[in-house]
């Protein structure tokens, strides 16, 4: 297996009134190409710094990263993202075909391809039919596939989520889960996430990376052994599940 | 809201105007101040002068220079504006010379453009074109500035940057903003429009109305300032229909928050 | 840090802008006009405010802009509590309001010569116009947006209509009136102005006039400068005020 995005050395500090603050120390990880990561920690702990720097919003104070075995600086190709915030990421003036055409405008696709693109990522998400309407029109949870979409038009490599679910309610956040599992199991797309959400970080990843400290380092690379296809039922009734949930719970919580 | 309920609402809203205009109409129908001659002799002369006769001769100069003037005020306002909203360091030069050429009254510029051009029509319109640029140059920036930056984010991922970036997504997230700058730029294009007709001008409905005055011409000039009072309130539904359209998407948000 | 680095951007930015002018009225495509250049211009400045005729016209411009300011207050408030106090009220003014709202005073300046002629009283009649439609409606908006909770508690414990505007009306549209107060007192200023220029009032707006007529090019422009830096002051000691009193706008 390749490593498709390499962390290494990734330390971040930010200047503030009171002095430097010291958010990530010496970061090192590498994310496996198809995989699906998930990084869980403490509230605070730089979850979202990391992934700023991994979208390339932002550079580390030392150390790099890289996509493919090249450093990266500014958003790397091939990558896309989907923010928790989906009323302030969607644009309010576009309709959600056009959200979704925006970035298709850098990579020169033909009129019917790009009309293609939207259909299909728009049906993969379960909203056909639906892209003359503006984001603000739908619900929470179908703005949210809306980003899913947006994200799966560009036909990324790596698909990067800041807390995706966070904003949505329960029963809309199982959906949006399996719509997770089932764009990953058709597509294959290297997946990271960043989740406070335990038990959603163990039903979706491959490997949880735990972060943790002040400032933050790997903690721990808990690998989730439990295979695929899972559910919502018989994968969360599952023996392992609840150990593995047990056991990132307590690295969280600093208890182990 | 049932029919009957509509009525009721426009019957309400409209009492008042037809009542007002009803008393002046009535109360000014003996009078004999040459100031205030009857309503109905000044609707005789409005209707001669202005449906449509003298239209060609005063109001449709006087709107092509408002057109023309206000059309160079919002490109250069718009464009100017979005390059001073991105680059700060730019702005931190430009800014107190804005702030201070805006603070001279519009009105009082003309004079200025006067000393400038001359007597002409270039005048008029670079005195228009000038004045109405500034708010819409303020209002453009601070809007092109004040950008989500969680819109930037998702922006600047999907690898949408530079020039790409300001026209894609700060100048349509900032279009509320722009439009307040836009409106309050119409209005003061309208004024200098006047202005600057009332100040060194032959003809348009400023320099008619003003030599009217001074020519003791009463019912003239009395036509003239009712025709630019229904000029300038025309102007400003016309420009909140279009704002109406081109913010649909904003109207419709803020109305489901 | 060298010298040149200390010197705050905006005095760097307005010499600069001094020079563009300089060169532009000296060498550049419009020198052919009769535009002076920016030294004579500051120059005749400085002389203008050598001369007690300078400041009385100063004089007459604020005092006709703050009396037309303060008239305009005293009959848009009362006017605008009235008429907010009353859905029948509002909705039936709201047309005549919104109407004269939007018509620029220039507009029935020849209406107003003709009356009044050139006069301090014009220039004040003009202002109140321009002011006084703008701020009633504020005032109305304001004390239409009372919480309807605030309210309903105080109809249930029988409080009185004075008690309601006091506690419940007032303190609401105090934001909105200070929002009007604030566009209304640049926008007096300007008015005065136009009032000179225009109609012939007493103020630097007639002087401006005179000037300019008269084909004094470096006068024209002086008074321009000098009425650009009363604008400055004006909206400066405005935002000024208004930090001052933040904490009560802002509640």
């Amino acid at each position: 297996m390749t490593a498709e995005i390499s962390i290494r050395n990734v330390s971040m500090e930010f200047p503030t009134p009171d002095g430097v603050k010291h958010v990530l120390n010496d970061i090192s990880y590498d994310v496996n190409q198809h995989h699906f990561v998930s990084i869980v920690g403490p509230s605070g702990v730089g979850k979202t710094t990391l992934l700023r720097l991994l979208t390339g919003l932002m550079k580390p104070t030392s150390g790099e990263i890289q996509v493919h075995g090249e450093r990266i600086s500014g958003a790397p190709k091939g990558l896309a993202v989907v923010l928790q915030d989906y009323t302030r990421s969607l644009m309010p003036w576009l309709t959600i075909e056009k959200n979704i055409a925006l970035p298709l405008r850098n990579q020169k696709l033909g009129k019917a391809e790009t009309r293609e693109r939207i259909e299909s990522s728009l049906e993969e998400v379960g909203l056909s039919g639906t892209g003359g309407n503006y984001p603000w029109q739908m619900s929470g949870g179908m703005q949210q596939r809306a980003s899913i979409a947006r994200a799966l038009a560009v036909r990324p490599t790596i698909l990067v989520m800041d807390e995706p679910f966070a904003s949505v309610d329960a029963q809309t956040r199982f959906d949006l889960e399996d719509l997770v599992l089932k764009v990953r199991a058709d597509f294959g797309i290297t997946t990271l996430m960043v989740t406070h959400d335990i038990d959603e970080a163990v039903y979706l990843s491959d490997e949880i990376v735990v972060l943790h400290g002040r400032p933050a380092g790997v903690r721990d690379v808990v690998v989730v052994d439990i295979p695929f296809p899972r559910s919502q039922i018989e994968t969360r009734n599952d023996q392992r599940f609840t150990e593995l949930r047990t056991h990132v719970y307590a690295m969280v919580r600093g208890l182990e | 809201m049932t029919v009957s309920r509509r009525l009721l609402a426009v019957l309400i809203g409209a009492w008042l105007p037809v009542l007002l205009v009803y008393l002046w109409w009535t109360a000014s129908a003996e009078s004999t101040n040459p100031y205030f001659p009857p309503l109905s002799v000044i609707w005789t002369r409005f209707l001669e002068l202005w449906v449509f006769d003298q239209v060609p001769v005063h109001v449709v100069p006087s709107l092509q220079n408002l057109a023309v003037g206000y059309a160079i005020a919002v490109v250069a306002g718009v464009g100017v504006g979005a390059v001073l909203g991105v680059s700060r360091r730019t702005a931190r030069y430009v800014e107190p010379v804005v702030d201070f050429l805006r603070s001279i009254p519009a009105v009082a510029t003309v004079p200025v453009f006067i000393v400038i051009f001359g007597l002409d029509a270039s005048m008029r319109i670079a005195a228009i074109s000038v004045a109405a640029t500034w708010p819409i140059l303020i209002a453009t920036m601070q809007g092109v500035r004040a950008t989500d930056p969680t819109l930037l984010d998702t922006a600047a991922v999907f690898r949408i940057t530079g020039a790409q970036q300001l026209w894609r997504v700060r100048l349509p997230a900032a279009q509320p903003i722009i439009f307040s700058g836009l409106q309050l730029g119409l209005q003061i294009a309208f004024v200098v429009t006047i202005a600057s007709e009332y100040l060194g001008a032959g003809f348009g409905i400023g320099a008619f109305t003003l030599i009217a005055t001074d020519s003791f011409l009463i019912l003239d000039a009395w036509t003239g300032v009712i025709l630019m009072g229904l000029l300038g309130y025309a102007i400003n539904i016309v420009f909140d229909i279009v704002e109406r359209i081109a913010l649909r998407w904003y109207i419709g948000q803020k109305k489901l928050a | 840090m060298s010298i040149a680095g200390r010197i705050p951007p905006w005095i760097v930015s307005m010499l600069l802008a001094l020079a563009f002018w300089q060169v532009a009225a000296s060498v550049g495509p419009i020198s052919d006009s009769s535009i002076p250049t920016a030294v004579d211009s500051v120059t005749t400045l400085v002389q203008l405010l050598g001369q007690s005729e300078t400041w009385i016209a100063l004089g007459q411009t604020v005092a006709i802009a703050a009396i037309g300011f303060a008239l305009s207050l005293l009959i848009a408030l009362p006017l605008g509590i009235l008429i907010g106090l009353s859905r029948f009220a509002f909705t039936s003014t709201k047309f005549v309001f919104d109407f004269f709202k939007v018509i620029p005073p220039i507009v029935i300046i020849p209406i107003t010569i003709l009356a009044l002629g050139p006069t301090f009283q014009m220039g004040v009649f003009l202002v109140v116009f321009g002011l006084v439609f703008a701020l009633a409606i504020q005032t109305a908006y304001g004390v239409r947006d009372a919480d309807p909770v605030l309210l309903d508690t105080m109809r249930a414990y029988r409080q009185g209509i004075v008690t309601q505007i006091r506690y419940a009306r007032l303190p609401s549209a105090a934001s909105f009136i200070a929002v009007g107060i604030r566009i209304s007192a640049t926008a007096a200023l300007v008015i005065a102005v136009v009032a000179g220029l225009i109609g012939g009032a007493p103020g630097l707006g007639r002087q401006l006039l005179l000037s300019q007529t008269g084909g004094l090019a470096d006068q024209t422009f002086a008074i321009v400068l000098l009425l650009g830096v009363l604008g400055v002051l004006v909206s400066h000691g405005i935002e000024w005020s208004r930090r001052k009193v933040i904490f009560w706008e802002d509640r």
